[in-house]
């Protein structure tokens, strides 16, 4: 077993067979994820839920085999460790949300008397210290989640699973959870699904995106961002006389287009060769006495990657 | 930020299926009103017999005639099992299809200890419903009829009940693991009680005036097999024999319509000519009947087991 990792996974494969017509929901995935916050992207459809629903036990594995913190996925061992949201979590509508949390931590082992004072601060922690009383049924979908949230640390869990935990939300609802989740990092593993990019971007370190089953990259997000923006060939310049430049490296044959951009009003270049531009611009501004008061090459987003890397999976 | 709580929580001192049991037993099984409702239906005969004056002082009879077998057909085979089927239809499926189910599994309890605090939280609510309700029926009886066996009459009674809470708990217990479709699960046994009880006062009769080679069509095609009424009165009145006394002609009289018994008269005196059908001993019946229900509940619990929550 391997006890490395928060959550590894070798050959991690899900096939649906019904009426005799197979989908395979998750092929073969190698996931490791360390401590920390793990993001785990991917569009509708590409075997998030399915993942992690096999992480929790929920589902069985076709092929393949899935360890959390050196114990087998699903086993009872495991899940003692791990606090679980799904991503549309279902209460029982005539429980009170206080009734529930006292039923997550039995079935925990906890008892009532053990589990009272983590009760009353997990409330307190979510605001929902005055609405403890009120059956489910009468919460708003923001309510449900922070219960569901709240009904996943009710055992202070080593590692969370988090489904898609901003969906159906509010914007406010969408940056309270990302602000819970940012601050619980500090004392777990989290493992959090989304395809709400912007999200995953605020709150992770690590990621590993997926498509249509299939593990497409795994990485740092900084590091992913180095590596594709070094790929990348678009550079922005802004000095003090920008259509002077602008005019300059048009006459250039070996610039591929160069324009002001009516957005930011900088000049923006884009050319194959990183050394060969600076050496161009720099003598060109030297000669001229043009201040730069900026080169640099625009950041690549998330989102720029999994669109990229998710479109080449498609074709 | 949320404070790290210093207490040890890993140090068990409840059991998940303590936990599933006592949920279901308070938020799913149990209902106030449902529950009163249940008691004045389980003890309607004997209520609307308060007001009666007995007719006759011969009180192992009236016992019987009254309270007895109205209280074995109506009371346990209709009305309690009404309530085991309500009551266990939805405790799987319900929570399967509405997504509690996957919730639930998430925490550290084994599928097994779901369905036996379930199925433990089923049996206690059965019981108290049999013992709250026998306890008014019994005091009706003691106001109206009293004899002496009164307690061994009763006992018997609930002994009976138990084949009964065995069997639909049981049995709809083990659909509600196969079905997701609660109206579906709760049809199945529905239709059981349907044809079984309500249908021997004209189906079972009807197949047993047809007369085929002399014998019964009932008896030439083995109807008897398949006909739960005809095993469950059998089961009774074992019970009653062993426990009681000889079954009285009053409820050999009422027997007769489950096929225990046949009724004849004599052409030349008119005398009634008691026949005792012996498709099945008594002790088979009732492992025919907890055999059946078994069967269903683990085949259920196979399928529950292999199930993907999604």
């Amino acid at each position: 077993m391997k006890t490395d990792y928060e959550i590894w996974t070798q050959e991690l494969t899900k096939v649906y067979d019904r009426r005799s017509i197979q989908t395979v929901a998750v092929d073969h995935i190698n996931l490791t994820v360390e401590s920390g916050i793990h993001g785990f992207l991917g569009p509708n459809g590409a075997g998030k839920t399915t993942t992690m629903n096999m992480l929790i036990g929920a589902i069985s594995i076709t092929e393949g085999k899935a360890v959390i913190m050196g114990k087998k996925a699903g086993s009872k061992e495991a899940r003692r460790l791990i606090g679980f949201l799904p991503q549309d979590p279902v209460f029982y509508s005539n429980m009170t949300a206080y009734q529930y949390l006292i039923y997550a931590a039995n079935l925990y082992g906890i008892t009532k008397s053990k589990v009272e004072k983590k009760i009353a601060e997990l409330l307190e922690y979510f605001e929902l210290d005055d609405e403890k009383d009120k059956t489910i049924s009468k919460y708003s979908g923001g309510m449900k989640q922070k219960v569901g949230l709240a009904s996943a640390l009710i055992n202070n869990p080593k590692l969370l699973i988090l489904d898609e935990p901003t969906t159906n939300l509010d914007p406010i609802g969408r940056k309270n959870i990302v602000d819970y989740v940012k601050t619980l990092a500090n004392e777990m593993s989290i493992f959090v699904s989304s395809h709400i990019l912007s999200e995953i971007e605020q709150m992770c370190k690590t990621v590993t995106i997926i498509d249509k089953g299939k593990l497409i990259l795994t990485d740092k997000i900084q590091k992913i961002k180095n590596t594709y923006s070094t790929t990348n060939n678009v550079f922005i310049l802004d000095t003090n006389a920008n259509e002077m430049i602008l005019k300059e490296l048009k006459n250039n044959n070996k610039i591929n287009k160069a324009w002001i951009d009516t957005e930011d009003s900088k000049i923006h270049i884009i050319h194959e060769d990183k050394e060969m531009l600076q050496v161009l611009i720099s003598k060109f501004v030297l000669n001229h006495n043009i201040i730069i008061k900026s080169f640099h090459q625009p950041e690549v987003m998330l989102q720029d990657v999994f669109i990229n890397l998710t479109k080449k999976n498609g074709k | 930020m949320l404070k790290k709580s210093n207490q040890s929580f890993y140090e068990k001192s409840i059991k998940p299926i303590w936990a599933v049991f006592k949920k279901s037993l308070y938020f799913d099984i149990y209902g106030r009103w449902k529950f009163i409702i249940a008691l004045i239906a389980m003890s309607s005969i004997s209520i609307m017999l308060l007001p009666i004056d007995p007719q006759t002082t011969d009180n192992i009879y009236s016992l019987n005639a009254y309270l007895g077998l109205g209280q074995v057909i109506f009371s346990y085979c209709v009305i309690f099992s009404f309530i085991m089927i309500h009551s266990s239809a939805s405790l799987i499926s319900e929570e399967t299809k509405s997504g509690t189910m996957l919730l639930l599994i998430s925490k550290p309890i084994s599928r097994g200890e779901i369905v036996w605090g379930k199925y433990l939280a089923l049996w206690i609510y059965g019981i108290v419903i049999n013992l709250v309700s026998c306890a008014v029926i019994c005091l009706v009886a003691i106001i109206k009829f009293p004899f002496n066996d009164i307690f061994s009459y009763f006992g018997t009674q609930i002994l009976f009940s138990l084949v009964i809470l065995f069997f639909y708990g049981t049995f709809t217990l083990g659909l509600s693991m196969i079905l997701k479709n609660i109206k579906t699960i709760a049809m199945i046994p529905l239709l059981i009680i349907m044809i079984t009880i309500f249908g021997a006062y004209i189906i079972r009769p009807a197949l047993f005036y047809i007369i085929i080679d002399g014998r019964p069509f009932y008896e030439v095609f083995q109807i008897y097999h398949f006909d739960l009424g005809y095993h469950f009165v059998n089961i009774y009145a074992w019970f009653y024999e062993t426990f009681v006394s000889p079954l009285p002609i009053e409820v050999i009289r009422g027997l007769r319509y489950f096929g225990l018994y046949t009724i004849y008269y004599d052409d030349d005196t008119l005398e009634e000519i008691i026949t005792k059908m012996n498709f099945y001993s008594p002790q088979a019946s009732l492992a025919l009947v907890l055999i059946l229900a078994s069967i269903v509940i683990i085949i259920g619990f196979i399928l529950y087991k292999k199930r993907d929550i999604n």
